[in-house]
């Protein structure tokens, strides 16, 4: 569903060039939950945006569902669905309006509209507050706002940027849920997060990307034979190079 | 898709837009509470301050003229009655002055208007300000007697005179009424009537109330559309919901669009209740002659007005909607904003100078353009040509303006552009550079114009100074802004000279063509120029510099061309077709950077020590433009150093052939334009560079 190929991204500043993403190659069929992990300054959003076509980039090229995202970015758009924590809502208009909007941004027929918009309540748990305004609602209940937004127009693509970002336990455990659920409906499902163990649970494949690269790939038991360690979180340390305090393994 | 599909869908988009904008209190606080609250204060401060005019100037004299002998006493004793049935004296030669603790009485001075030495009719002396009211019998002693009030239109004072007059003649006419009610006789007629008739005060020209509405209205309506702009551009990308919205599959231009209507409808609905407060405010106070001119503000002007502020509204929404699209916070937008406000200011204010009138020139510059459409709306005097050109102009611009939002709006640089200060911008890089980036374009700008105001007007403060030495320290400045200035900001930013300032050897046919546009451009120019000076301007600007052009031709040649032709040629290359042409062109398109760097080298030239010519920025825009796509095709410097300086040397050169041209054509001294084979003539070699230029393939290395 998702083919990324030798994908790179330069930033220029201060006469300076970085390079966020380097030569990045990845697969994602339909029904998958790919974990892309890192450090902050990884690369994991900047690859998403490519994905997404929100970002050109400097070198290779992504194709969803059979689309290149350089020729048709507004069908690859069509596709996919996106959640990131970076990502707000319109404080002053009610999750139902919301809805509504992006409804009408992906131009979807009037009795499609309503029908989604009863389902994604239903799946979310949106009816308790449909109604009152975004500004007024908690951490949670934008969290799952924006999953329904992102959810609208039913894409088979969804890029989730730590959707937990901010949440509690509860909070985590609910989005998770519903990242499952999404698997079973048979999205090809593309997860950035910090939750190393969730992803575990979560993740079909992960692959751990550090400066740009991806270092490695494959399902957890794959990762454990190829780096030697049993828990993600040791992974990820070895991958930065360095030594995993005591503190650190403990948190 | 259907175009009811599409604009079905555009409204649905709109009013997102809307509801979000209208429930925010700190929008209806601009729209409504704003208005309500500051127009009666004004309202109040403004009765305030003119009667304080009024005071200062008004009890001492009044000015009133009458025709003749006979009318003067016609005038003294309809005048004295009235004054003693009101209990007070009338002194005319020798008017007392007020007692301490009794009411101060204005004097009258009457002007007989035969007796003076030269002949005035009574309109004259009033529109001249000879005198405050003009007074005629057209009847003469016949009774009922007969009067007209010759009043100028919109004068304060004029108006207080004739209420003055009013109420002796009305205590007459009152008088006459109890009497005949006394004795029980029916009326016929009262013995005095009155009629106004207005002269418009055109020949002293004078700060006119109506002016200032416009102005104020305008700056009203920009304050209504700044806050939603900001929020529903900077505002998106602040809050992150500006990335979901481009991560859909809908065009910008329909969103931007989306924007822009609710933009228009906050800056139209602040519009009308501006004006809304403004009448009512006006009719509360009782200036609504003072503030809408003579008749007043009627339904159809008050639709006329309102028709204007909404073409205003969509040319500054737009403008607001472009700036507001680049910035990445409402930080960011607030202070792009601050300057745009003053900026428009500045042409609502010369719009009102008095005496400026409405021209094709002003009608095409936007703000000024319609602000002086609705003083001479007010006014009553608005020409229906003057009006098509300005709206016409309004609907260009906000295209314009439109267009650059659009290409703005959610581009990559807004949505995840560097938030890092200007130190990161500026900071030395390690390793040299292949090009120069825009910041450092923008940066060499903004160092340069206020150095070059400053410093450019040095030298023609040194009166003293010979005119030789005036030329090389104008040279120095020029080398020191022009050249010095953009090679060390190249050097520092280890961008090398050749890349920034494109120091490539040029090929040899674009030297030739360079040569023959140098030899050919400067008809054109010279008309363009003459073109838009008005004749009496363009006689003016000759008598200003007859004692510098004869200072000048007593200069050496050979000094005047090093100071006049071949330094600017060079330091103006280096800079707008060398360093500015380089950094622009890193951000935007080759057709872009010209236009840009075209119009700033207009714009520099606008500026000359203290004064503003304007009518210089046409013709030499033109030839940045030209200059600006040789140094493009050519992917040299070089030729439009060399096309510059012929093109300077030919301008320089021309009086010295003036007596020569003259026996070619009769009188060529006191044309104004050339004669018409000159710049037909001058066609072909220009044409023959357009070709060579088209013909010539671009070098395949271009560093921008």
């Amino acid at each position: 569903m998702i083919v990324v190929s030798e994908l790179t991204k330069e930033f220029s500043t201060g006469g300076q060039t970085l390079r966020a993403v380097d030569g990045l190659s990845l697969t994602v069929p339909a029904g998958e939950v790919y974990g892309l992990l890192g450090p902050n300054g990884a690369g994991k959003t900047t690859t998403l945006r490519m994905i997404l076509g929100l970002l050109t980039p400097t070198a290779g090229d992504v194709t969803v569902g059979g689309e290149r995202v350089s020729v048709h970015p507004d069908k690859v758009k069509r596709l996919i669905g996106l959640v990131s924590a970076s990502a707000g809502l319109y404080q002053w208009l009610t999750p139902r309006e919301t809805l509504h909007y992006f409804a009408d941004l992906y131009d979807l027929p009037a009795s499609v509209k309503t029908r989604r918009i009863e389902e994604l309540t239903r799946l979310l748990d949106l009816s308790r507050f449909l109604d009152q305004r975004c500004a007024t609602l908690s951490t949670g209940q934008k969290q799952r706002v924006t999953l329904a937004r992102a959810l609208m127009h039913d894409p088979p693509v969804m890029l989730l940027d730590e959707p937990t970002r901010g949440l509690d336990i509860i909070g985590t455990h609910v989005i998770f849920e519903y990242v499952a659920q999404l698997r079973t409906l048979g999205k090809a499902i593309i997860l950035c997060t910090h939750r190393l163990e969730e992803a575990s649970r979560v993740c079909d494949r992960m692959g751990l990307l550090n400066r740009g690269r991806l270092q490695q790939e494959g399902t957890l038991s794959e990762l454990q034979a190829a780096m030697g360690c049993s828990g993600l979180h040791d992974m990820f340390l070895q991958l930065l190079g360095t030594a995993a305090p005591a503190l650190g393994r403990a948190s | 898709m259907s175009a009811g599909h599409n604009l079905a869908a555009w409204g649905r988009l709109t009013l997102k837009e809307l509801r979000e904008t209208l429930r925010d209190r700190r929008t209806i606080a601009t729209l409504i509470l704003m208005p309500i609250l500051v127009y009666p204060l004004l309202g109040m401060a403004f009765s305030k301050f003119l009667f304080a005019q009024l005071d200062q100037q008004s009890p001492a004299e009044y000015q009133i003229a009458v025709e003749n002998t006979k009318d003067l006493a016609l005038f003294t004793a309809t005048y004295s009655s009235g004054n003693q049935l009101l209990g007070h004296e009338l002194d005319r030669a020798h008017p007392l002055p007020a007692k301490p603790g009794e009411p101060i009485e204005p004097r009258l001075q009457l002007i007989q208007a035969n007796e003076m030495k030269e002949e005035h009719s009574l309109e004259e002396m009033v529109r001249t300000q000879m005198a405050d009211i003009a007074v005629r019998f057209p009847a003469g002693r016949k009774l009922p007697l007969s009067v007209e009030f010759i009043v100028r239109k919109d004068s304060p004072l004029g108006r207080e005179v004739r209420e003055h007059i009013e109420k002796r003649f009305r205590a007459v006419n009152d008088d006459f009424v109890a009497r005949y009610f006394a004795a029980q006789q029916p009326i016929v007629q009262l013995p005095v009537g009155w009629s106004v008739a207005t002269v418009p005060g055109v020949a002293v020209p004078a700060f006119s109330l109506a002016t200032l509405v416009p102005l104020i209205l305008i700056l009203m309506t920009v304050t209504g559309a700044v806050y939603p702009a900001i929020d529903l551009t900077a505002g998106e990308r602040e809050r992150g919901t500006l990335e979901a919205l481009m991560a859909a599959p809908i065009s910008r231009t329909r969103v931007l669009l989306a924007k822009y209507a609710a933009v228009v409808f906050v800056a139209l609905m602040t519009a009308f209740v501006n004006l809304g407060a403004m009448v009512v405010t006006a009719f509360s106070t009782g200036f609504e002659e003072l503030l809408f001119g003579a008749g007043g503000l009627s339904p159809l002007r008050l639709l006329q007005v309102l028709g204007l502020l909404a073409a205003f509204a969509a040319f500054f929404s737009a403008v607001i909607l472009a700036l507001t699209s680049v910035a990445r916070s409402f930080k960011e937008a607030q202070a792009y904003l601050i300057p745009l406000m003053m900026l428009s200011i500045t042409p609502g204010i010369l719009a009102l100078l008095p005496g400026l009138k409405l021209t094709l020139g002003w009608a095409l510059v936007p703000l000024a353009n319609m602000v002086l459409v609705t003083r001479d709306l007010l006014d009553g005097h608005v020409s229906s040509a003057a009006l098509s050109v300005a709206l016409i102009a309004n609907g260009v611009w906000t295209a314009v303006a439109l267009a650059i939002a659009v290409r703005i709006f959610g581009t990559d640089a807004v949505l995840y552009g560097s938030n890092g200060s200007w130190r990161d911008a500026l900071r030395r890089p390690e390793e040299v550079q292949p090009r120069l980036r825009w910041e450092q374009g923008l940066t060499a700008l903004v160092v340069l114009f206020p150095a070059f105001i400053i410093l450019s007007s040095v030298p023609g403060r040194f009166a003293e100074w010979s005119i030789s030495a005036r030329l090389m320290a104008n040279a120095v400045v020029l080398i020191a802004l022009f050249a010095v200035w953009p090679l060390w900001l190249s050097a520092y930013g280890r961008v090398p000279w050749v890349s920034a300032f494109g120091l490539n050897p040029p090929s040899f046919t674009m030297l030739i063509a360079a040569v023959l546009a140098g030899l050919s451009l400067w008809p054109l120019a010279y008309e363009i120029e003459v073109l838009l000076i008005a004749p009496s301007r363009f006689h003016s600007l000759v008598e200003l510099m007859k004692p510098l052009k004869e200072e000048l031709d007593r200069t050496p040649f050979a000094l005047k061309l090093f100071a006049l032709a071949l330094c600017p040629a060079v330091c103006e290359e280096l800079f707008f077709r060398g360093f500015l042409l380089k950094a622009f062109g890193s951000a935007m398109r080759p057709g872009a950077a010209i236009v840009l760097t075209a119009a700033l080298f207009g714009l520099f030239h606008v500026l000359v020590r203290d004064a503003l010519l304007l009518e210089r920025f046409p013709p030499t825009a033109m030839l940045g433009l030209v200059l600006g796509w040789l140094a493009y095709r050519s992917g040299s410097l070089w030729p439009g150093v060399l096309m510059h300086a012929i093109h300077n040397t030919a301008v320089l050169a021309l009086p010295k052939l003036t007596p020569y041209l003259g026996s070619w054509a009769t009188g060529l001294e006191n044309l104004v334009h050339l004669p018409w084979w000159i710049p037909v003539f001058t066609l072909i070699p220009l044409s023959i560079a357009a070709l060579i230029v088209t013909r010539t393939p671009r070098p395949a290395v271009q560093s921008a």
